[in-house]
């Protein structure tokens, strides 16, 4: 090819200008048309506004921001309501438009909706009889023939604006036998209001909760970036995060974190993944990948009246995504620092009266960094001593709803997971592999509950790191079942003027595990009961008072009461005080364990742990005053103040010389330490205040302070210098914000911050081998999280990128949350999401 | 095309493996190496029957009969671990750089607990480790050291005797003409520098069985024709022109008024010389250890010994101040220094082969009463 010719075809490719136009044309092409707020906050603003409009006459303004509310955060029900203001309005062609989208969602009330559409469409057939007068004030449509069905129709969608305009106050619906049913104008009000389950027998607004709640929302989780529960879970107010490596961290609820805590209940869509063996609960473990999760409803306090044992400090509740109408899905892919892939698929549907939902998911990262490098005394007991977590986890679910009060639903799901935790006392780190599956089945009979679910693992673990030739292996398999039924019945009563939503149930529980570093396998029977009673006076005055008992095979009888009162100046204000108590029951661990821990200072010597029978549940008795103000389209915000007293705390105690302790294979047992109850009592103070502000579409602004102070009353009563228990930082606090911009762009940004802790940590001397307790403080630190995202083609690719831990980014490296923690280094992560 | 290989490349920085970085935490251990090996057992049988016990010295501190030192590390190998008279050993987390004397017994009589000072060594019956030394490799470039492998411990010597276990004869003191007083040894301190009179008594070996220990034929030994220089005679250090008697070795070490079993800090310690001969009577058969064994016909090999029931010891009021040299000081001197030495003391005897027994022990503490007795020094001023 010569020069020229070169020349020529260049010519002819596009200049500049016309590139960057092309490319300004693809990026409009490409850009979703609306801005994307707040899903929740800002659609409920303007549903909330639209609905105003309507009610007060003015319908196309109303539809408008109805539109937009749907636009923001789609909802089937939004549809229905704009579909009846074109009705109201007299535009039923609209008005059929709106219906029809509304049943192509596969609505319950569908049939009810079809037979409202041909009154309708009855209703345009005999309007193109004979022409409408056009309506002095424009509105669309315009004076009409109405007949008699019709007429009935527009009186209820009056009474219908009537009652959204005065906040959901009954409305008496016509005579019985009418075509139209009367649910059907009813219950499409308050859309975007946020119903929480976790605090109550009863579905209530948080404001109405009678516990401290927060809730964590799928939008909130995909905009953080984040890539664990743990790391998520560090924006919420009292929370304590001790991450121990990229794969496991410990969380506890206002007090008493620790290695393996075990102080707070987690459940998936109410199921305990508490490991009742061991105590506490793997994250990693989870048979659900985040892009699963709906929502997470966190109780800050005691939970036990409703959850019983292990709700001691408080209650995770991961509740999960439930199908959508039609087919749908989606594909998830993070990848960036640490060798980090999650990947994840899942879809979901509704056919009829069937819904079906399925997942499957991939997860790896590396540890953040090596306790130990290439030594030749101390070498590391797997193949691949940088990856912290590789998991592969799957679930799928049906439900059967033949009618609104009739459910039967059935889900499971297994996954295959590489994890690396710390463990207990002297035994550090370890990795664990096997097999964690679950099963759930509930059915809703009208008032009638019942729940079955069955948990499962069955791994392999063992300390990471070894030494070359060390005493003893302590190789491990842990075989645990754990299969749980219970059944609830709730309904209203009414005596006189007040309401009783009252709930009571019974379960039992059934746990089995075959584990080597127990004296044998064990078998629990747990039974339990409990009754709730939410008494509603009148609306501004509510008191739920509710009381548990728990039968456990070693520690017996456990009642657990609570007594709320709610007092409500407005429908999103509350007052709230509470009293009640919290129990946590010996895990098997804690019951059975049988250990000898060779002690890595001598060879021939070794440690024996073990369990005990004989101990008493940890007891907490809190009392938690707290406002609630959600009454602003613009900001929320609430403060708690909380006391709780701790007592009967479970620990390894002192090593009881052995005396002349047996030969034990090839170990000397030098001493003997047993679980024991601390003849001590803790009492704790603190607090949590938050706001968070949504002052203008697609901004939104959260930070909360918390503060606890515990003190040890048994070092106190000894004169100690120092009796406060510094497990729980004294201060924690939380900013954060994220904008979405009109045109696609997202960013959020996270910081957190804490004050140091001091952990009573037991160890080897190494210079005499005896077992040593020492104290293991952590700095206080500032994390700092971003992530930036871009959502095109309408919102169904979006792309992102999240840098984790920004702060980590200096010649520390990283902060440590824990002595024996490694440090929590900084990460770049690249996401992409595909909806179809 | 550029953009694609721009995003691709922006794609592969991501993913691209990075190494994780190693940082100790707070309690990570230093570098450490590991001395392992074999232990092969050459008996006749070639069965161990019993664990092995193998203790790790510091070379610098080694074990009796050498020196007084007591194992830094210890380790037992199963029975079960044996195959076909070899069973492999590891000895983790070893200083980097150092000198290790690995010495111990397979313990047939199973007889042998970490926890009690009286069974913590070999007994009749039990195989002698051959001791090894090994010298560990030095801290290399990324905290590598070189780990010592292959170290080959024979067992091949049967422990022919027992413990030279014993119990405390009481003073007699006469009280008119036919009648004695029993009373426990002690030491008056004299009120100047070498005033303080040497006390004398016996020592019997003593049998006992009990739920920890069983002692069945204990003696003291005596050996002849030691050749410590090497010159091919026997040693006469003393020049009395017969053969040394190669006694054993006793020393008596002041105990913690509040803990009987532990030796006090500081340190006090007498020397306890062995009687093999009585200075007013020489010659006499029953108490010359020489004639006694030249009587019994033990060869002047330096090894063999002749085992005695009992001897008689005597303290001078000397306190042990340096053990290399030797050097000793007036029990008045030291104490004018500001140590206490005034109270109960233990007695060590160790035979010439490093067996040894201290009273008092853990079996005095659990009520029997020969493994009780002290040595007291009072000072009655």
């Amino acid at each position: 090819m010569n020069g020229e010719a070169l020349e020529d075809r260049r010519d002819m490719r596009p200049r500049t200008p016309v590139r960057l136009l092309l490319a300004l044309l693809m990026a409009a092409l490409l850009i979703p048309a609306v801005a994307h707020a707040d899903a929740r906050d800002d659609a409920r603003r303007a549903f909330r506004l639209g609905m105003a409009l309507i009610a007060g006459g003015d319908h196309l303004e109303g539809i408008e921001f109805l539109q937009k509310a749907y636009d923001l955060m789609p909802h089937p029900s939004v549809l229905y309501n704009i579909g009846l203001a074109y009705a109201d309005a007299g535009d039923y062609d609209s008005a059929l438009d709106y219906f029809q989208e509304y049943l192509d969602a596969d609505p319950e009330d569908g049939a009810a909706v079809e037979r409202l559409m041909a009154l309708l469409e009855d209703q345009i057939e005999e309007e193109e009889a004979g022409p409408p007068t056009p309506s002095a004030d424009g509105e669309p449509g315009g004076e009409v023939v109405a007949t008699p069905e019709l007429m009935a129709l527009m009186d209820r969608l009056e009474a219908l604006a009537d009652r959204l305009e005065s906040g959901g106050a009954e409305i008496e619906m016509g005579p019985a036998g009418e075509e139209i049913d009367a649910e059907v104008l009813e219950s499409k009000g308050d859309l975007y209001e946020e119903v929480v389950v976790s605090a109550s027998r009863q579905s209530t607004t948080p404001a109405d909760a009678p516990a401290a709640l927060t809730v964590i929302t799928a939008e909130e989780i995909r905009l953080s970036g984040a890539t664990n529960l743990p790391d998520l879970l560090r924006r919420v107010p009292g929370m304590s995060i001790l991450t121990m490596g990229s794969g496991n961290a410990n969380l506890a609820m206002r007090g008493f974190n620790q290695r393996l805590s075990n102080k707070l209940l987690v459940l998936v869509d109410g199921r305990s993944i508490y490991l009742d063996f061991l105590g506490g609960t793997l994250f990693r473990s989870l048979t659900i990948d985040l892009q699963d999760i709906e929502r997470i409803e966190i109780i800050r306090g005691p939970g036990s009246t409703l959850y019983g044992a292990n709700a001691f400090g408080g209650v995770v509740n991961i509740i999960t995504k439930d199908p959508q109408a039609g087919h749908g899905g989606q594909v998830h892919l993070t990848a960036g620092g640490g060798d980090t892939i999650l990947g994840n698929a899942r879809f979901s549907g509704r056919e009829g009266i069937l819904q079906y939902k399925g997942s499957i998911g991939y997860e790896q990262t590396d540890r953040f960094e090596l306790e130990y490098g290439e030594r030749s005394d101390i070498v590391a007991s797997t193949e691949d001593a940088e990856l912290a977590v590789r998991a592969l986890r799957g679930n799928a679910g049906l439900r059967l709803t033949p009618t609104p009060k009739i459910s039967l639903g059935l889900e499971g799901g297994a996954a295959y997971v590489y994890d690396s935790f710390a463990a207990i006392g002297v035994l550090g780190n370890y990795w664990l592999r096997g097999l964690f599956a679950d099963a759930r089945f509930d059915a809703q009979l009208g008032g009638l509950g019942v729940r079955v679910f069955w948990n499962h693992m069955n791994t392999e673990a063992d300390q990471t790191w070894q030494q070359v030739g060390g005493a003893g292996s302590l190789t491990t398999h842990p075989d645990a079942h754990v299969l749980d039924v219970e059944a609830v019945y709730s309904g209203t009563t009414m005596t006189g003027p007040v309401r009783h939503d009252l709930a009571l149930g019974a379960g039992y529980r059934l746990k089995t595990i075959d584990w080597n570093y127990l004296d044998g396998p064990h078998v629990e029977q747990h039974l339990h009961g409990f009754v709730e009673d939410r008494i509603t006076f009148v609306p501004q005055l509510v008191t739920v008072v509710g009381f548990r008992f728990d039968q456990h095979p070693l520690v017996g009888f456990t009642p657990s009461p609570r007594f709320a009162l709610l007092v409500k100046p407005s429908a999103a204000q509350a007052v709230r005080v509470s009293v009640g108590t919290a129990f946590r029951t010996p895990t098997f661990l804690e019951s059975y364990l049988d250990l000898v821990i060779p002690s890595g200072v001598v060879t021939g010597v070794g440690i024996r742990s073990m369990g005990s029978t004989s101990l008493a549940p940890e007891n907490n008795f809190a009392v938690e005053a707290g406002y609630t103000f959600e009454d602003s389209d613009f900001v929320a915000f609430g403060v708690n103040g909380w006391y709780q007293r701790v007592s009967d705390f479970i620990a390894l105690g002192n090593i009881e010389s052995g005396g002349l302790g047996p030969l034990v294979g090839d170990t000397f047992i030098s001493g003997t330490s047993n679980f024991q109850n601390s003849d001590s009592v803790f009492h704790g103070l603190g607090g949590e205040a938050e706001v968070h502000a949504f002052p203008i579409d697609g901004l939104d602004i959260r930070a909360n302070y918390s503060f606890a102070y515990w003190i040890d009353q048994e070092l106190k009563d000894a004169g100690a210098d120092s009796f406060r228990d510094r497990r729980h930082p004294m201060h924690t606090a939380n900013i954060g914000a994220s904008y979405r911009a009109p045109f696609g762009l997202e960013a959020n940004v996270d910081l957190h911050i804490v004050s140091d802790v001091v952990i009573p940590e037991r160890t080897f001397d190494p210079a005499t081998g005896n077992a040593i307790f020492e104290d293991c403080e952590a700095d206080p630190y500032a994390m700092l999280s971003a992530r930036v995202g871009q959502r095109l083609l309408q919102d169904r690719l979006e792309f992102g990128i999240t840098a984790f831990n920004l702060t980590a980014w200096g010649e520390d490296g990283g902060h440590r949350e824990h002595c024996l923690a490694s440090r929590v280094g900084p990460r770049v992560l690249g996401s992409a999401t595909y909806r179809f | 095309m550029k953009h694609i290989r721009v995003a691709a490349l922006a794609a592969a920085l991501l993913l691209v493996a990075c190494e994780v970085p190693v940082f100790p935490t707070d309690q990570t251990p230093d570098p450490s190496t590991r001395i392992e090996g074999t232990i092969e057992v050459a008996v006749s049988n070639g069965l161990p029957l019993g664990p092995a016990v193998l203790s790790r010295y510091d070379c610098d501190n080694p074990p009796p009969p050498v020196g007084s030192g007591r194992p830094v590390d210890f380790l037992i190998v199963a029975q079960e671990d044996f195959w076909q008279g070899s069973a492999p050993f590891v000895f983790p987390s070893v200083p980097a750089d150092t000198c290790a004397l690995l010495a111990g017994f397979i313990d047939r009589d199973r007889d042998f607990h970490y926890g009690l000072t009286i069974t913590g060594q070999a007994t009749a019956g039990d195989v002698w480790l051959d001791p090894v030394v090994v010298q560990t490799g030095a801290l290399g470039v990324d905290d590598w050291i070189e780990p010592s492998v292959d170290v080959r411990i024979r067992a091949e010597r049967l422990v022919e005797y027992d413990r030279p276990v014993f119990g405390i004869r009481p003073w007699q003191v006469p009280i008119g003409d036919d009648d004695v007083m029993e009373v426990m040894p002690f030491m008056e301190l004299g009120a100047g520098p070498g005033t303080t009179p040497t006390v004398f008594f016996a020592l019997d070996t003593t049998t006992f069985t009990t739920d920890l220990v069983e002692v069945a034929s204990p003696a003291f030994s005596v050996v002849l024709g030691t050749d410590e220089d090497g010159d091919g005679m026997p040693d006469d250090d003393n020049g009395d022109t017969v053969p040394d008697v190669d006694e054993p070795t006793v020393l008596l070490t002041r105990l913690d008024p509040d803990d009987p079993l532990t030796e006090a800090d500081p340190p006090v310690v007498l020397p306890g010389v062995v009687m093999s001969l009585d200075p007013t009577d020489p010659m006499n058969p029953e108490t010359n250890l020489v004639l006694q064994a030249l009587g019994a016909g033990l060869p002047l090999d330096g090894v063999t010994p002749m085992q005695l029931p009992s001897m008689i010891l005597a303290v001078p009021g000397l306190v042990v101040t340096s053990i290399d040299p030797l050097l000793l000081t007036p029990i008045e001197s030291v104490a004018a220094t500001g140590v206490e030495v005034t109270g109960q003391y233990r007695l060590m005897v160790m035979n010439p082969n490093g067996q040894l027994w201290y009273v008092p022990n853990e079996l005095g503490s659990l009520g029997l009463e020969s493994q009780a007795g002290v040595f007291e020094v009072v000072d009655l001023e």
